[in-house]
């Protein structure tokens, strides 16, 4: 079994929506699960064609309706399906990562790695440890949530 | 003439405040200016009709809020009601309602007198809008006169006064030691029992400082100007961002949505919201079916003007427009009402 | 200077270059506004001073399409300052504007002030005094001392705890009430549907409170992201005087840190964002 961390006593588990590309992590998440790796249930995968695809508008309204992380794994840099599909991701995930922040949303709230679609392990390695980092933050703040 | 001493004023809001929601001129945003900001809403804070929990919190040297009082009977943002499942898989509603009794104190008159407008609107035909009529009937009007028409005031020029007491329940005159009183309607008469008020022979009330009045366009001349280039000409600076529409006392379009969100706690709830709408914005008149008759700019502007100065005179009988001049301080690109009164009225007629 | 740029619009509209002049005007009460000369003779009531702020390229956008169909697309002469020029060139890398149909009246800026007379904040730290693109040029450029824009206005914010960056922006966002006159301000927001007043409330509802609110800002922000000129329009037409400024300029400052030095409207280069990695760009971010 994973180690619990101290914030496991409110009993709080993260709701974490990941966006994953059909071509490579995706196709990594189910290497992973044929191959019986234990994941965390709190993910929602997210099935897009390429990482590129994943504009900010998702992934706000993703934490805005009762998501406390998100997720965004793509082709490794020169591997999109699509050429430079991933070039997009690369600026755009960090540069909203450095936006939320700024606004007062926790930095660790949001993540954007490579898993190709041979790396089960690295799947749930990053799954892992992303559940993790964000029970480590609570809930996304109050306020931020739609359905007050 | 009646009247009450500051002091005595005071304490009576104070208790007010622990009886009813009490709403009063507040400065509101941050004490700090923005240092060197062109934009004059961050040189310090601005004042807004806002609840106060006491007489301390009130902005008493204020000329007039940002956004008029309507933001209280028709809110920016009001949930109709919302639908949730109960603990039994029944359906329930939940209506909103009032919590308490309010009492909106040192409303202007002319915020009052675009209540006309909205009550004609919103109450004249059946079924009359339970929600506002709720707010209305809850809600007693202590105004207060002002001293002067301030800049951009017009109220004289569109049948109004600074010192009107026609639309507000107690009207306030402030005056030497105190405030002149004027009991209004039979709620304002139940409203000052509280009061400490004193009769003092041969009071007279202070004559407000006045602008300039000026003629407005007749109902031929606004007809025969709809179709002229001269709303492309205004329209051509107007950015269609709407302010206009936002702080008028008299505007009072919405829009209606069904939202179905999760709570914090999980549970999916249905809830109706209603905000406001605004005739500048785009898709404002779209029908059905995508066309669109005011798809261009001057259109929509060109609404704003006839929808305040003809249709609303014609239909419900009432001056659609109370000369608060907030459009006019607020407009980015001095598009200015009452520029536009008086290049119409001085047109000549075939 | 203001006489030169009366007679220049004087003869660009004797000649017929132009249908039509952007420029400023005060108005019957005293106030800056933006005016549209379609006459010669109205030329006379152009002027250019300290108090005109208003970025005018954002008009440009709707005049780039005919009045009627079959019409040509008029051509119109406008008046920029070196930020409006800025935002004037992302419109151009991004075919919204076609450079045959702008006839672009540069002005040397003295730099803008306030209602009080104090310079503007936004003025006090660009040395940029004539605009990088124009057809003619008009007044002397003042002497300014070199100045680097250190944006210590966002780092004030970001050095701040996280609770309290959280704290400073819903109190503000709390003061919006989506009047969208920041988006309608701004020259390079110019989508025919914004993404936070669709009918069908795909991403957000028509409610006032602060999801929606942070919502619309973040992502008008983002979609700022390398075309952001830092004009100022945004905050300037404000209302409730939000400091946008501050959100917007985070990202200018992130995207120059992050890409290269990018800075919008300098180059006929369009925004990074949407460019393919070279290879120089360190992003080393993602986790």
């Amino acid at each position: 079994m994973s180690e619990r961390t101290s914030n496991q006593v409110d009993g709080f588990e993260p709701k974490i929506v990941a966006f994953l590309c059909n071509w490579c992590s995706y196709a990594g998440a189910d290497a992973a699960g044929i191959s019986r790796l234990e994941l965390p249930p709190n993910i929602l995968p997210v099935r897009v064609m390429c990482s590129g695809r994943v504009s900010i508008e998702m992934v706000l309204k993703a934490l805005m309706a009762g998501a406390d992380g998100v997720l965004v794994l793509g082709c490794h840099i020169g591997d999109c399906h699509y050429g430079s599909g991933n070039h997009r991701t690369v600026k755009r995930i960090p540069l909203l990562r450095r936006l939320m922040t700024y606004m007062g949303i926790e930095p660790d709230r949001l993540r954007l790695d490579w898993v190709s679609g041979a790396e089960a392990g690295r799947f749930a390695k990053i799954t892992t440890e992303f559940v993790e980092a964000v029970r480590a933050l609570g809930p996304l703040s109050l306020p931020l949530r739609e359905g007050l | 003439m009646k009247f009450i001493e500051t002091q005595a004023l005071h304490a009576w809001l104070d208790k007010l405040a622990q009886e009813v929601t009490l709403i009063a001129p507040t400065a509101v945003g941050p004490e700090k200016k923005a240092p060197g900001s062109r934009n004059p809403a961050a040189q310090g804070q601005q004042v807004f009709y806002r609840a106060v929990s006491d007489s301390s919190q009130i902005a008493w040297d204020f000329t007039r809020t940002v956004i008029s009082a309507r933001e209280h009977f028709m809110p920016k943002t009001e949930t109709l009601f919302t639908i949730e499942t109960g603990p039994d898989g029944e359906t329930v509603l939940h209506e909103t309602k009032l919590e308490r009794p309010r009492v909106i104190f040192g409303i202007r008159p002319c915020d009052a007198r675009g209540l006309r407008v909205l009550d004609a609107v919103m109450l004249e035909q059946e079924p009359a809008d339970v929600y506002y009529a709720e707010r209305r009937r809850n809600t007693t009007l202590v105004g207060l006169s002002c001293p002067q028409m301030w800049e951009d005031c017009f109220c004289t020029s569109v049948g109004g006064a600074p010192n009107a007491s026609d639309d507000v329940d107690i009207l306030l005159t402030q005056v030497e030691g105190g405030c002149a009183v004027q009991i209004v309607t039979a709620k304002g008469e139940e409203l000052a029992t509280g009061m400490d008020l004193q009769e003092v022979e041969g009071l007279e009330l202070p004559q407000p400082k006045l602008n300039d009045q000026f003629e407005t366009p007749t109902e031929q001349q606004w007809l025969a100007s709809f179709n002229d280039v001269y709303w492309q000409r205004v329209g051509d600076r107007c950015l269609s961002c709407r302010i206009c529409t936002y702080v008028c006392p008299t505007c009072r379009c919405f829009d209606v949505r069904d939202e179905t969100v999760v709570t914090p706690t999980g549970e999916r709830i249905v809830r109706r919201v209603r905000a406001w709408d605004s005739c500048q914005s785009v898709n404002y008149r779209v029908h059905a079916g995508g066309h669109n008759p005011r798809a261009n700019l001057e259109q929509r502007l060109r609404n704003r003007f006839y929808c305040k100065f003809h249709y609303v005179p014609v239909d419900y009988d009432v001056a659609g427009c109370v000369g608060c001049g907030r459009c006019v301080t607020a407009c980015p690109v001095n598009i200015d009402i009452r520029e536009v009164l008086q290049d119409l009225a001085r047109r000549e007629l075939a | 200077m203001i006489e030169d740029i009366r007679a220049l619009a004087r003869e660009l509209l004797e000649k017929s270059t132009v249908e039509c002049v952007i420029g400023y005007e005060v108005g019957p009460t005293g106030r800056v506004r933006p005016a549209f000369v379609y006459e010669p003779a109205g030329v006379e009531r152009l002027i250019f001073d300290a108090r005109c702020y208003h970025n005018l390229v954002t008009y440009l956008t709707r005049r780039n399409k005919p009045r009627k169909k079959g019409e040509e697309v008029p051509t119109t002469a406008v008046l920029v300052k070196p930020c409006d020029a800025r935002s004037l060139q992302v419109l151009l890398n991004e075919n919204q504007v076609q450079r045959d149909k702008v006839y672009i009246i540069g002005v040397a800026c003295p730099g803008m002030q306030n209602a009080d007379g104090t310079p503007e904040l936004r003025c006090t730290r660009c040395d940029q005094r004539v605009p990088l693109i124009y057809d003619v040029l008009c007044g002397e450029p003042p002497e300014v001392p070199a100045v680097t824009d250190t944006y210590d206005d966002v780092e004030r914010i970001e050095a701040l705890p996280l609770e309290e960056r959280l704290a400073y922006w819903l109190g503000e966002l709390d003061r919006c009430i989506r009047c969208y006159a920041c988006r309608q301000a701004c020259p390079t927001c110019f989508c025919s549907v914004c993404e936070a007043e669709r009918d069908d409330s795909l991403w957000v509802g028509i409610a006032d409170r602060i999801p929606e609110k942070a919502f619309f800002h973040i992502i008008r922000a983002f979609h700022q992201a390398g075309r952001c000129a830092e004009c100022n329009a945004c905050e300037a037409v404000c209302p409730m005087g939000i400091p946008l400024s501050l959100i917007n300029r985070k990202v200018a400052k992130d995207v120059a840190q992050m890409m290269a030095g990018y800075r919008a409207g300098e180059s006929e280069e369009p925004t990074p964002l949407v460019t393919m990695l070279t290879g120089e760009e360190a992003i080393d971010e993602i986790h």
